[in-house]
């Protein structure tokens, strides 16, 4: 393995020679898949932090460890293109970590296009092991492997490499990582094994090793006082010196082992603390204990010697404490999703047991099973909702992705935008998340593209010369909102009148409010774009956005101030997995109408309904003519009750405005769990889902939009 | 069984099959293509479909389509009894339930065993059978259930799209 460097080089058309079969190994390709999927996404964020602030050694680091990791994982597995670039990158990576090349515009554009090429040669990756495991078929299309020439990116990297690109002031400010890492007493190998050579590194070793080092991603006290400017790295080096060794001296005072103990751990260049926990030789809390005296040995030594105040220590230590507890927090356990939905499947078939259950338990009158009853009850509404709350997935990772679209946007478009980001941390659905990046990277695109306006032009109206898009999201009500505000030249009133005007969408007489007029954005054809540029105005208009958010069971809406800028608001349910509904039968068929989606319901008056040509019935509502919609008729269902007026009307409003449902009679609301049909029932129309009802039957839930729609072409 | 999971397209594969009856003729489906065996459950009809596809069900949860096999192949629509089931079958990634008349054996149907299907002239469609199989002195038509489902799904779009 250890020559495969060397051997990786010297081949130009280097192909792919898999050293584990994808079948019999799939585990470990799927694994592979996805934690390379986790590096690239968080190297493409830090390298657009270090991009936005200061350079950040911390950040650097990481990136390099990720792609390190990559680069060992992918060798262990002879995926010879992702290695070698993944080499490349982590070379040039290494010299800025050293500080022995200035992080410039074009070092950044060249990590983020190397990783984008990366993410590529895993998507293909991706399909090649789909394709082995038999979950696409060979025709599909539209997963072809995309052909990626690495050679190009390496060029690149190799002319930055060998360019005179001198370090600069940034040498002196550089410290050693391996110096800071000793600091923890976690990492004790680090001592001897300062600055790792990248081409003595085994990189089959990492792949499973790798959860041992992360906590080397802790920030350590003496990097955090450096950062302070409280002490000076020399200072630092100095105190380690003496209190370098400490941890094996602190834990012979304690009596937790003895001198020879510590002797061998060393030797085996390992975290002596953690050979030491391995061994039984200390428990957690003893070596947990002894870590404690020791970082407490660092300040001390810094105070004793006057580089510190207590209380900068004390302050230092915090931050440090808050960077461990967050660490802490994000530990997460990767679960698949197919797992997950069947967990929720069961949960599900476990709600409506109990409900059977207890609807027997009612005629018996046992006032002992009832009490019990009830707590299981309990229980189990407990577990559905912690069941449902695992979907959750915060908007993170979408939001880091936009961030990339902006810059790439704005650069193309040679603007100056200062893209903000809050609320990342908000949580949704997972098939919400999925679903949101589509619209979110259209209307940021818009809102670059056409909204901010250029440099010139921003100084000529007096704002600042930076244009500023921000993304943020929130709850509010039950739901979660996402606004994308930008302080660009705003939407122009008149055009868009006079442009549906122009198309028949509305009339010239329409009197309409000004928000009605911003939101005619939304419909098909109206595109705001002067001219069509490479980046967006290429006739996929706001109008599939808004389809986009409807179909999440959203909405979408804009206001704007001309010359002050625009605001998307687009509002979501917390999930798409339950919505509440309404339970109504016609004949033997259960259907529910989801709640939003109702006005009202009545029981007509004879009187009020009548025909127009015999044919088409209207139901007048306080003088509002709806028309009528046989939920019977149209889906052909045997029923008794076909006069109106022994019936139900249930009024809803779909896209197209409000219309009245007919049907037998109203069961009660109840929440359900939406079950997707999947695709053999995707073209019926007036369906949108189905979902299992409270005796164990299937219910169809009715999308009122479509049942208009199949009621329009019925007659 | 290194056979059947090669899974070569348009070859007959030898192995275990799960044979039912339909009307008084004997089928077979590959057994790992079969999940599980279930008797008749409530289904709930969904509007617009073409008449084979009954609608669905729950099974333990999940909503899965159910197709009559009977009314897929044209046959004459019958009661059903109490040796009706639902065999619930794998197509690619999805389940589908199949009712059929009754289930009645697994059998190892050796390569020897089977004949190519022979042309059974113009206006019948044998694109979805594997094979006959020869089992004792019975026939088995084997199926290619993936065919046979998948088919079901363009003629229904073809359908509503004429709509």
């Amino acid at each position: 393995m250890s020559n495969l460097n060397t051997e990786v080089q010297n081949t130009d058309t280097a192909n792919d020679e898999l050293t584990l079969d994808i079948k019999e190994d799939s585990e470990i390709f799927l694994e592979f898949l996805s934690e390379v999927l986790d590096h690239l996404d968080e190297s493409e964020s830090n390298i657009l932090s270090i991009e936005d602030e200061v350079c950040d050694y911390e950040k650097i680091n990481a990136i390099f460890r990720s792609i390190h990791s990559i680069k060992g994982s992918a060798g262990f597995l002879g995926l010879i293109n992702m290695q070698r670039l993944s080499h490349e990158l982590e070379a040039l990576l290494d010299k800025a970590r050293k500080g022995e090349i200035t992080i410039t515009q074009e070092i950044i554009n060249i990590s983020l296009n190397a990783i984008d090429a990366l993410r590529k040669l895993r998507d293909n990756l991706s399909i090649k092991v789909d394709r082995e495991l038999g979950n696409i078929s060979d025709t599909e299309v539209s997963t072809q492997e995309q052909p990626i020439n690495i050679q190009e990116f390496i060029d690149r990297i190799t002319s930055i490499l060998n360019g005179d690109t001198k370090p600069k002031e940034m040498v002196t400010e550089s410290h050693n990582t391996g110096s800071v890492n000793v600091l923890s007493g976690h990492e004790l190998q680090e001592n001897t094994k300062q600055n790792p050579e990248i081409d003595n590194m085994e990189p089959s070793g990492d792949f499973w090793s790798d959860k041992l080092s992360e906590q080397s991603e802790k920030m350590f006290l003496g990097e955090i006082l450096i950062d302070e400017g409280t002490i000076t790295q020399e200072q630092l080096d100095k105190a380690i010196d003496e209190g370098n060794k400490k941890i094996g001296e602190i834990l012979i005072e304690d009596g937790a082992t003895t001198p020879e103990k510590i002797e061998k751990a060393l030797n085996e260049q390992k975290p002596i603390g953690q050979i030491l926990a391995e061994k039984g030789d200390i428990s957690e809390p003893q070596l947990d204990n002894a870590l404690k005296q020791q970082e407490k040995k660092v300040g001390e030594i810094l105070v004793e010697k006057g580089i510190a105040t207590p209380d900068k220590i004390d302050s230092a230590l915090k931050t440090q404490q808050a960077q461990r507890s967050m660490k802490l927090q994000s530990r997460t356990v990767k679960v698949d999703t197919g797992k997950l939905d069947n967990l929720f499947d069961l949960v599900g078939e476990l709600v409506i047991a109990n409900t059977l259950i207890c609807g027997e338990m009612k005629s018996v009158n046992n006032n002992s099973a009832s009490k019990n009853l009830s707590q299981l009850t309990k229980i189990t509404k407990d577990i559905q909702d912690q069941v449902m709350s695992m979907r959750m997935v915060t908007l993170k990772q979408t939001f880091q992705k936009m961030s990339r679209l902006v810059r790439d946007v704005s650069q193309h478009s040679g603007k100056n935008v200062k893209f903000h980001i809050t609320g990342e941390e908000t949580e949704l659905d997972k098939n919400v998340i999925e679903e949101i990046a589509d619209p979110l990277v259209h209307i940021l695109r818009n809102s670059v593209d056409h909204g901010i306006e250029s440099e010139e032009d921003r100084l000529a109206k007096g704002k600042p010369k930076e244009g500023s898009v921000t993304l943020s999201a929130f709850h509010r009500g039950g739901n979660i909102i996402i606004e994308i505000k930008d302080d660009g030249k705003g939407l122009q009133k008149e055009r868009i009148l006079k442009k549906a005007v122009d198309k028949g969408l509305v009339s010239k007489q329409t009197s309409m409010t000004d928000n009605q007029i911003y939101n005619l954005i939304f419909a098909p054809g109206l595109s705001t774009a002067d001219k069509v540029t490479n980046i967006s105005g290429r006739g996929v208009g706001m109008d599939v956005v808004r389809k986009n958010i409807e179909k999440l069971r959203g909405k979408v809406d804009v206001t704007s101030q001309e010359g002050v800028g625009s605001t998307f608001t687009i509002k979501l349910p917390l999930t798409l997995a339950i919505i509440d509904g309404i339970v109504v039968n016609v004949g033997d068929t259960k259907y529910i109408i989801p709640t939003v989606s109702i006005e009202e319901s009545l029981q007509p008056k004879r009187e009020e309904i009548s025909t127009v040509k015999n044919q088409g019935e209207v139901v007048n509502i306080r003088g509002n003519l709806l028309s009528l919609v046989r939920l019977h008729k149209l889906y052909d269902i045997n029923t008794t009750k076909t006069v109106p007026w022994e019936s139900i009307v249930v009024v809803v409003e779909g896209a197209d405005g409000k219309y009245g449902v007919l049907v037998d009679e109203l069961l009660g609301q109840q929440q359900v769990v939406i079950k997707s049909l999947g695709d053999r029932f995707k073209n019926v129309k007036g369906i949108s889902g189905s979902a299992i009802l409270g005796d164990g039957k299937v219910g169809l839930i009715l999308d009122v939009t479509g049942v208009k729609e199949a009621f329009v072409g019925h007659n | 069984m290194e056979a059947v999971t090669e899974n070569i397209k348009n070859a007959v594969h030898a192995g275990k099959y799960l044979t039912f009856v339909l009307s008084d003729e004997e089928y077979g489906i590959e057994i790992l293509k079969v999940r599980e065996i279930i008797g008749l459950m409530d289904i709930t009809t969904v509007p617009q479909t073409p008449d084979y596809m009954k609608g669905v069900i729950n099974l333990r949860g999940k909503v899965i389509p159910v197709i009559d096999l009977r009314l897929k192949f044209s046959m004459q629509e019958e009661e059903h009894t109490q040796a009706t089931c639902t065999i619930v079958v794998e197509v690619g990634n999805t389940l589908i339930g199949i009712i059929v008349d009754s289930v009645s054996e697994v059998s190892d149907i050796g390569s020897e065993e089977i004949r190519e299907t022979p042309n059974l002239g113009q206006g019948i469609d044998t694109n979805y059978i594997m094979g006959m199989g020869k089992l004792k002195e019975k026939l088995i038509i084997l199926l290619d259930i993936d065919k046979v489902l998948s088919e079901g799904e363009l003629e229904m779009v073809e359908e509503i799209a004429a709509n």
